[in-house]
């Protein structure tokens, strides 16, 4: 029994999920909900053909963990890395290691903090703040791997190689489209095809999340096939938006979509683009989605043993330095983990 | 089955953990690992190498989830039915093999100083892992036996770098040869004989009733007189042979009421008869049952015994003493010769392939009795003692005389015969019908196929180390493979039988290559 509970408040919250509510255009730009336009019909979705494996893809992500929270501040790691692989076969020896971060952000230094890795990454100041520490986090996560992106592209690709990241092309932060531009641009003369994957999307469609019914409709159209749909983004996002966007199925008996960036260099055909990507994306785990991403993916991110590890030697460095035990404990002790233990 | 070097150092995978009775390591699953095969485990700490022994090998993959493997097939069989192919991405990464181990022991030391100890510690985690090499196997030398039979073996490598033999030593507390049929056992006694010809360590009784051993039997293969040293092969045969061979007589006083009675089943009055007939004839019990008519007979022992008791032990008595290798004359009789041939350390081969199988055992059993009796007669005088070798004897289908029911010398030589140098190799491709108790005193044990699962457990609950780890690896050791232990043996040595047609060759050429140093030296 959930005591308290109240089925009106039930009932609003489906109403609400169902509904479907047309917002005004670039009213939640800034924070990434894009409304799609356009009727999706059974024409809308195009097909593409897969391409032969004898050609490289990159892959660029980040993971980030929070090691140690007193509330007030944090100490928290990002990772980022990538992998490169010819074909099916990852290339250990251009693969380079991650790059791995441990940094401490209070609300006071929230700005300074930031700072830092902006200047690192974009160069110049920040025009604005993370608005919290974990959104600083984030940021500082997003920042490092379109760094990362980057940094990959000075190193020299061949022509028709695939970088592929997780995310969109989309300049989330404020003052990074310079970045962005530069990368496009950098891409494009190297004969690269950009690409970013998201995971998630803030795309709607009247309103409705637009991912979910892509997929619903795709199914029903055209049932055990891998497809690809061209989005209409309005003009009015054109500052923060690089690249076209897609929703693509990359795999005929993949049960996900992706929202799929593509910056294209010149004569490069979208059906080139994403033959490419699936031709990598049929490992029998990772279903419809490039292996090299999923495996950067496993590679950066934290797993709960190298937290602990990491939580250990800051503790015993801390130690070293003249805290003592139980001022360590006081201070990062989780209360949640006392209810939790007590429940 | 391949001859391969033993250098290569590659290593195989790292120890991940487990205990003292068995050690796991993840292996790359492009490296080949096969069972029984013998591997190391470095500890880089302490500087100790892990000998031990492939006996599992399982299916390993890093995936978080359980059921990914299931799945995954699943996956590749959707594909294949709709023509659509799945790719593992970095599979050497995500599928392992997960070797199991058992430990067979480590080495300590370097240089002179090795030891062997047993298996009481285990390695450091994450151990490298690599194939063992002829440094590792330096320190077995001295339990390796010096009656060669074939090499060392690791799963289905030969290492002919190490000779395996049987321990002329440890002849005298018996040893037992046990395979399914057709694993090779004839031929390991084969190879045998041959050793013993070329250097004569023990005196060898071989009792063949297949008549298999002088010239192998069948074309294309070799016996032991097409051995380089056959001088040194005394032959007596039950038939016809191409060779220079003694007749196969035994005589009637040699032969024992407890003989008669292993050959026919003896109601109890006829039991009674024949022992009166020994107390009071002796040695002339059967010359006399053979001579005397049934009613004489009955007469002689003034009526005690029914005419029919002693007409069926008459009967019986004729079928023996009709028998063309049973003579009257005790001059004639073969054991005396065999003796001194076996106390002069050469092989004696009795070819019985051309008796009946009631004579086959009544002259296995005479020529068994003489040489322990005789054995045990010398015991007495230090010297003389000292001067014989060790005598073993070969007895193919010894489950016959080893069952519950079998009574007599066979049992007496496994129970007493190691006092007296006279061991007995017994050679059966049923080990389940031998009674426990004779197999547990047979101490050196060579193990080859066996696919029955009684004659295994028979095995293993009764072998001096314990091989019931091994049983699945008995279970599928091919032809000529074995296992061989004993009182000496660290543990279960996997052996190769050398075929004994390429044993024959080898020696060829061995002395082929002598005498070319000698032509182009004069
Ligand atoms: N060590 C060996 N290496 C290679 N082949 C072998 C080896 N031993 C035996 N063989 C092959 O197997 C055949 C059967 O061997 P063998 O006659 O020794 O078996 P067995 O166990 O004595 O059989 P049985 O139970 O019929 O007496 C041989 O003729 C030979 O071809
Ligand atoms: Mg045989």
């Amino acid at each position: 029994m959930l005591r308290g509970l109240s089925s009106h408040e039930i009932e609003n919250v489906i109403s609400q999920i169902i509904a479907v509510e047309e917002p005004e255009e670039g009213e939640l730009a800034e924070r990434g909900v894009i409304n799609v336009r356009g009727d999706i019909s059974p024409e809308s979705f195009q097909f593409f053909e897969l391409v032969d494996k004898d050609f490289h893809m990159m892959a660029v992500d980040g993971g980030s963990a929070t090691l140690l929270n007193a509330g007030s501040f944090v100490v928290a790691s990002v990772r980022v890395g990538q992998a490169i692989f010819k074909g099916a076969e990852f290339q250990r020896e251009s693969s380079r290691n991650p790059e791995l971060h441990v940094f401490h952000i209070s609300l006071g230094s929230l700005r300074k903090a930031y700072s830092i890795f902006y200047e690192k990454t974009v160069r110049g100041s920040p025009p604005d703040s993370p608005m919290g520490l974990e959104e600083a986090v984030g940021r500082i996560r997003t920042l490092l791997e379109w760094s990362r992106v980057e940094a990959m592209l000075a190193d020299g690709l061949a022509p028709g190689s695939v970088l592929v990241f997780d995310g969109a092309l989309w300049a989330g932060i404020t003052g990074i489209e310079d970045m962005l531009r530069r990368i496009v641009k950098d891409a494009a003369k190297k004969g690269i095809i950009l690409c970013g994957i998201s995971k998630r999307s803030m795309l709607t469609h009247s309103g409705a999340p637009l991912i979910p019914k892509v997929q619903m409709l795709g199914e029903d159209f055209h049932p055990k096939r891998a497809w690809f749909l061209p989005l209409q983004i309005g003009t009015a996002y054109s500052e923060k938006q690089f690249g076209k966007v897609f929703v693509a199925k990359l795999h005929p008996y993949s049960g996900h979509v992706f929202r799929t960036d593509l910056a294209l260099p010149d004569g490069v055909e979208e059906t080139e683009a994403l033959g490419k990507l699936a031709a990598l994306s049929n490992d029998p785990t990772y279903v419809g989605y490039p292996y090299p991403l999923a495996r950067v993916h496993n590679d950066v991110a934290f797993s709960h043993s190298e937290a602990e590890e990491l939580r250990h030697l800051l503790r015993m460095r801390a130690l070293e330095e003249g805290m003592d035990q139980k001022s360590w404990h006081l201070t990062f002790q989780e209360f949640h983990d006392v209810l939790d233990i007590n429940r | 089955m391949k001859e391969k070097k033993l250098e290569d150092n590659i290593f195989l995978g790292r120890v991940t953990g487990r205990d003292v009775t068995e050690i796991v390591f993840r292996s790359r699953k492009s490296q080949d690992v096969f069972l029984g095969e013998m591997l190391v485990g470095l500890d880089e700490n302490s500087g100790r190498r892990f000998l031990m022994r492939v006996i599992n090998i399982q299916h390993g993959a890093e995936a978080r989830e359980s059921g990914w493997a299931p799945r995954t097939a699943g996956a590749f069989m959707d594909g294949d039915a709709h023509d659509r192919e799945y790719t593992i991405y970095d599979e050497e990464r995500r599928l392992y093999h997960q070797v199991i181990c058992a430990p067979l022991g480590y080495l300590d030391g370097v240089g002179d100083n090795v030891r062997f100890k047993s298996p009481k510690t285990i390695p450091a985690h994450f151990s490298k892992v690599r194939h063992a090499n002829s440094d590792d196997y330096q320190f077995l030398e001295q339990y390796l036996g010096d009656i060669k039979v074939g090499s060392l073996r690791s799963g289905e490598r030969v290492i002919s770098e190490v000779p395996i033999g049987v321990d002329s030593e440890y002849v005298c507390q018996h040893m037992g040869v046990f395979a399914t049929t057709g694993m090779g056992k004839s031929n390991l006694m084969k190879r045998l004989a041959g050793s013993v010809l070329e250097h004569g360590y023990v005196g060898l009784l071989v009792l063949d009733p297949h008549g298999e051993y002088i010239d192998g039997g069948k074309a294309d293969f070799k016996g032991l007189i097409h051995h380089p040293r056959a001088e040194n092969l005394r032959v007596y045969a039950t038939r016809d042979v191409e060779c220079n061979a003694s007749d196969v007589r035994i005589s009637t006083s040699e032969i024992r009421v407890r003989d008669m009675q292993n050959l026919w089943p003896f109601t109890e009055p006829q039991i009674e008869f024949l022992n009166a007939v020994l107390s009071r004839r002796r040695e002339e019990w059967l010359d006399y049952i053979w001579d005397t008519n049934v009613h004489e007979m009955f007469e002689d022992f003034n009526q005690q015994f029914f005419e029919g008791s002693i007409g069926v032990v008459k009967r019986r008595a004729a079928v023996i003493a009709n028998s063309g290798f049973v003579v009257r004359d005790p001059r004639i009789s073969m054991t005396e010769m065999v003796i001194s041939q076996l106390h002069e350390g050469e092989v004696v081969l009795v070819d019985l392939s051309g008796a009946s199988e009631k004579e086959e055992l009544l002259i296995s059993s005479v020529l068994a009795r003489a040489v322990f009796e005789r054995n045990a007669h010398l015991f007495r005088d230090k010297e003389a003692f000292a001067g014989i070798p060790p005598c073993l004897i070969a007895l193919e289908e010894a489950q016959r005389v080893f069952s519950r029911a079998w009574g007599g010398i066979f049992q007496q030589i496994a129970r007493e015969g190691r006092k007296f140098k006279t061991g007995l190799c017994a050679i059966s491709q049923q080990p389940k019908l031998i009674d426990t108790e004779v197999i547990s005193q047979f101490n050196t044990l060579v193990v080859m196929g066996l696919a029955d699962r009684l004659d295994r457990e028979r095995l293993t609950s009764s072998a001096r180390q314990d091989i019931s780890k091994l049983d699945y690896e008995i279970q599928t050791l091919m032809t000529g493979e074995g296992l061989i232990t004993g009182p000496n043996t660290p543990f279960a040595l996997p052996l190769k039988v050398d075929l004994y047609e390429n044993y024959l060759a080898s020696l060829g050429k061995r002395e082929n290559k002598v005498k070319n140093v000698d032509e182009s030296f004069f």
